[in-house]
């Protein structure tokens, strides 16, 4: 390898190692501070590395009031939110994608604008409405407004990936016996699954970490980011960093996996191709 | 039958549609039926009429003028940072070199880190005895902790707003420019290597005008979503940072008033919208824009 | 087993554009009929009418004399190869092949066998275990063909079958497929735009444009009795020549006047051509068609040679006469260069005449 072209590599690697450490040592800081004893955070010099590694703070952290409901209403909440987000959102996406219909192209770019919009902050409103409806306060109401803010992406995703699929296979299985439904449970939808799983994923995500709506829509069914946002001046750091290190580690896990289809959600044009 | 009442009526024309309908219908009830509802509440009194009183009541609020100067500051400050920093990012990682995929993996990170989360991360970093202040007395530079984040030093607690923000919202700004990047097709590189554009030249002359859309389709997002900041600043920042959408937050939870609350997200949305329209209208080719 | 198909007045229309154009359409049982046209001249919609993947706007379909217009894809009794395969990734070859079958819900024995012997047929049976990401594309192709076939369709649509595959193995597959018809006997409606394909393999061609049936008959009538310009000039490698001309009569004698020169008809032509005189045509002639000698003596036409290409066993020559273009095949012996004058001269009994303004051939029977 010639000098220039050596040099330009190491300075391409020295670049993308600094920008990683860049991403990589907060998660990391705030990993080592949820697994030091809760007397050492507050330690002057603090140690980068603790004395001891403890599961002290984590415990602490779940064993306190309201943490493992909140949990609990998180995961159901989340669920609910990816339930009701691709049974709205991919049958819409599956249309985009699949025909050409009087009034497509207005129904994508409503999809592209309300992706762009503040949604979270319908939650004011909504809070009202839902008091008169008997959704304050409840698991389905902040489901709702979570699919609210998911759908544009989910019907975004959804479209990309049906398109993935080649129209050509659907109707090679309707000349071959299958009825329109058919042809789509047995050509389309198993072709398409690896790529709803990830938006599930990322709907799962999304709702997993919303905190305005959720605070504004709720009073003793906290999620988690909403019962650690109302709680965290009176609560100690050990219990904060706890938190934070245990939100972020469900994100970390599925961003593992919807890694191919990161694309898919903002970079729209992608998807089109 | 009549041609066009069976043609309608069949299935092949009306299944998109019904297809659709769901989507349409949440929209509907989720969407627009709360932004009306937030207008209503926002300009009309609980005995139904028409009032701006909500209105002056935020506008007289002491914490209005800050929110507001610090909103702005924040989305001013932010934007340009992740734009410039994800830019970097993506044309390195645009270069392909040996283990390109697994850098843009990790640069992408944070996406999936809420703004709650994030706030948390970074409080451990600036907290009085948090990871800066250790490291930089370890390393003899101070001698006792400073005060990022007080009411004293709202100019470092500010910044370390910034810099929490800036870590965890680059990688939206990274995915949209990368797949940018992408779209432009290889041709067009190699016919401008052809002609004698190598390394910045190429970047500047060919890469950056091809991936205007993107930069610009960024800029509109991430304003729109700086504007709306809310859990990192309350994570760590408290109250000394305050910020519309926390307002908003303020006068509903513990004000108890979503008059002046839905005044805020009005306010908020108008900006939003607002910004929006202003990019869009001094910024060009629109639909890619928003297309992203 | 081998139906007929009757296609009464079908229209289909996609926005404002007309695809198909109120097409009346007769393939006979065991027939072989390939839809031949540019792209966009509707010859793909029509198939997929037939095939129920487009619901017409007007008009019927019969099938076996059934009227299968209102009928979904899979009640038609049809089976389909597509441009693109369209063999499922998520299956195995075997499963693929059998799929039709096992939504027929055929016992499991009967599929195996049935599956075997079509794979072997194909000559694919080595392969059933693996799945399309492991074959070549000329393999899957005998995939989507065996997995038609295996149905034992009424009636087999094939849409550009072979468009995607390679030079060399399109030439086999073209010969291998109308074997595989010769045998299976089955109605079969092909789509391509490939006129050598066309020609090769239908018993008889619709030759379509802009949604019409320009002309229908059997590959040799088409190619040398276009039914007018377009199908003359769409056919062939190269396409028919074409000369203005005017019918003429002199000394009792009725000839067709090239610029200044005069071109002999046919003797049976010369009365029927009577009352037509004065009038102007075109004069049509295939490059195969026209002798060419060194220079233009003894009533020849003259002609300027533009351009010379030897393709092997022969020469093409492009050659200018009046304000016309002309392609003429000759030997390779003879040296023509750029700018030289040669003369040619047109076989009496192989040219047509098309109406000047319709482009529609003249018929004098």
């Amino acid at each position: 390898m010639s000098y220039p072209r050596l040099l330009r590599r190491t300075l391409l690697y020295i670049g993308a190692t600094a920008f990683a450490l860049w991403v990589l040592i907060p998660i990391f800081l705030i990993a080592i501070s949820s697994f030091t004893p809760p007397n050492e955070i507050y330690a002057w010099p603090k140690p980068i590395i603790p004395s001891r590694f403890s599961l002290d703070t984590m415990r602490f952290f779940l064993n306190s009031y309201g943490v493992l409901n909140s949990l609990r209403n998180s995961i159901l909440v989340a669920l609910l939110t990816l339930a009701f987000t691709l049974a709205v959102g991919a049958p819409a996406g599956y249309a985009v994608a699949r025909f050409s219909f009087r009034g497509r192209e207005a129904f994508r770019l409503g999809i592209l604008i309300t992706r762009m919009f503040p949604t979270a902050l319908l939650a004011v409103p909504l809070a009202v409405t839902f008091i008169k409806w008997g959704l304050y306060d409840t698991l389905i109401g902040v489901a709702l407004i979570h699919t609210a803010m998911a759908l544009p992406f989910a019907v975004i995703i959804t479209t990309g990936i049906f398109m993935g699929v080649p129209k050509d296979l659907e109707e090679a299985a309707m000349t071959l016996g299958c009825s329109r439904f058919g042809a789509f449970v047995r050509v389309a939808l198993p072709l398409a699954l690896p790529g709803l799983a990830a938006a599930a994923m990322f709907t799962f995500v999304i709702s997993w970490n919303e905190v305005f709506a959720a605070t504004i829509l709720t009073v003793n069914n906290r999620t988690l980011p909403a019962h650690i946002l109302t709680t965290i001046q009176a609560s100690p750091l050990y219990f904060r960093f706890a938190g934070g290190f245990f939100m972020t580690i469900p994100a970390l896990f599925f961003m593992f996996f919807i890694r191919r289809y990161l694309f898919h959600m903002w970079g729209g044009a992608t998807a089109e191709r | 039958m009549d041609v066009r009442l069976r043609k309608l009526l069949g299935t092949d024309t009306l299944l998109p549609y019904w297809l659709l309908l769901p989507s349409i219908v949440f929209i509907g009830v989720f969407f627009l039926m709360p932004l009306f509802n937030a207008i209503m509440l926002a300009f009309r009194a609980d005995n139904g009429a028409f009032t701006l009183d909500y209105f002056k009541k935020m506008v007289a609020d002491v914490r209005f003028i800050e929110a507001l100067k610090y909103t702005f500051l924040l989305a001013i400050t932010i934007v340009p940072l992740q734009l410039i920093t994800a830019l970097a990012m993506a044309l390195l990682v645009n270069t392909g070199f040996r283990g390109s995929r697994f850098f843009l993996y990790l640069f992408a990170l944070p996406l999936g880190i809420s703004d709650l989360a994030a706030g948390l991360i970074w409080l451990s970093i600036f907290t009085q005895h948090g990871f800066l202040n250790s490291i930089l007395y370890s390393l003899g530079i101070i001698e006792r902790p400073i005060y990022f984040i007080s009411y004293q030093n709202t100019g470092l607690t500010f910044l370390a707003v910034v810099m929490a923000e800036h870590w965890r919202a680059t990688a939206i700004v990274l995915v949209i420019l990368v797949a940018g990047l992408q779209m432009i097709s290889k041709d067009y590189l190699e016919a401008a290597e052809v002609l004698g554009a190598r390394g910045w030249k190429k970047v500047w002359y060919v890469i950056l005008p091809m991936l205007k859309p993107s930069l610009q389709s960024a800029l509109i997002i991430r304003t729109i979503f700086a504007l709306q900041t809310f859990a990192v600043v309350l994570a760590l920042a408290g109250d000394i940072i305050p910020v519309l959408a926390g307002e908003a937050y303020f006068w509903h939870f513990l004000y108890r008033n979503s008059h002046v609350a839905s005044a805020y997200a009005v306010f908020l949305m108008a900006i939003s919208i607002g910004m929006t329209w202003f990019y869009l209208r001094f910024l060009r080719s629109r639909m890619e824009v928003i297309r992203g | 087993m081998a139906a007929e198909i009757r296609l009464e007045k079908v229209r289909k229309t996609f926005g404002k554009v007309v695809a198909v154009k109120d097409m009346d359409l007769l393939v006979e049982p065991g027939e072989f009929l390939v839809l031949l046209g540019p792209s966009g001249c509707g010859k793909t919609t029509t198939l997929r009418c037939i095939a129920g993947l487009e619901r017409v706007d007007h008009g019927r379909v019969y099938i076996g004399g059934r009227d299968v217009t209102e009928l979904p894809p899979s009640k038609r009794g049809i089976a389909m190869v597509f441009q693109s395969y369209a063999v499922f990734p998520h299956m195995t070859v075997a499963q693929n092949i059998g799929f039709g079958l096992r939504m027929r819900r055929a016992p499991k024995n009967e599929i195996k066998k049935a599956v075997q012997e079509v794979a072997r047929l194909l000559q694919i049976d080595e392969l059933l275990d693996r799945y399309p990401s492991q074959l070549s594309g000329g393999q899957r192709q005998r995939v989507a063909v065996a997995r038609a076939l295996v149905m034992r369709p009424e009636v087999l649509l094939m849409d550009e079958p072979l468009s995607n595959l390679d030079a060399l193995l399109r030439l086999q597959m073209r010969a291998e497929l109308k074997k595989l018809h010769r045998e299976v006997g089955t109605t079969t409606v092909y789509v391509t735009h490939d006129q050598i394909e066309a020609l090769s393999l239908g018993d008889r061609i619709a030759v379509m444009r802009e949604g019409e049936i320009m002309q229908l008959d059997a590959p040799n009538e088409v190619y040398d009795m276009p039914a007018n310009v377009f199908v003359g000039g769409f056919i062939g490698t190269p396409p028919m020549n074409f000369l203005r001309a005017e019918v003429r009569k002199e000394d009792g004698g009725v000839y067709l006047a090239v610029g200044d020169f005069s071109v002999e008809v046919h003797k049976e032509w010369q009365e029927k051509l009577e009352g037509m005189v004065g009038k102007k045509v075109v004069l049509g002639i295939r490059a195969e068609n026209i002798e060419v000698r060194p220079t233009p003596e003894g009533g020849a036409l003259p002609a300027r040679v533009v351009v010379s290409e030897p393709l092997g066993a022969q020469q093409l020559l492009t050659v200018q006469v009046g304000k016309d273009v002309l392609k003429v095949a000759t030997s390779t012996e003879l040296s023509a260069t750029p700018g030289q004058t040669i003369g040619l001269v047109l076989t009496k009994a192989k040219i047509r005449l098309f109406d000047e303004e319709s482009g529609e051939a003249l018929k004098f029977d």
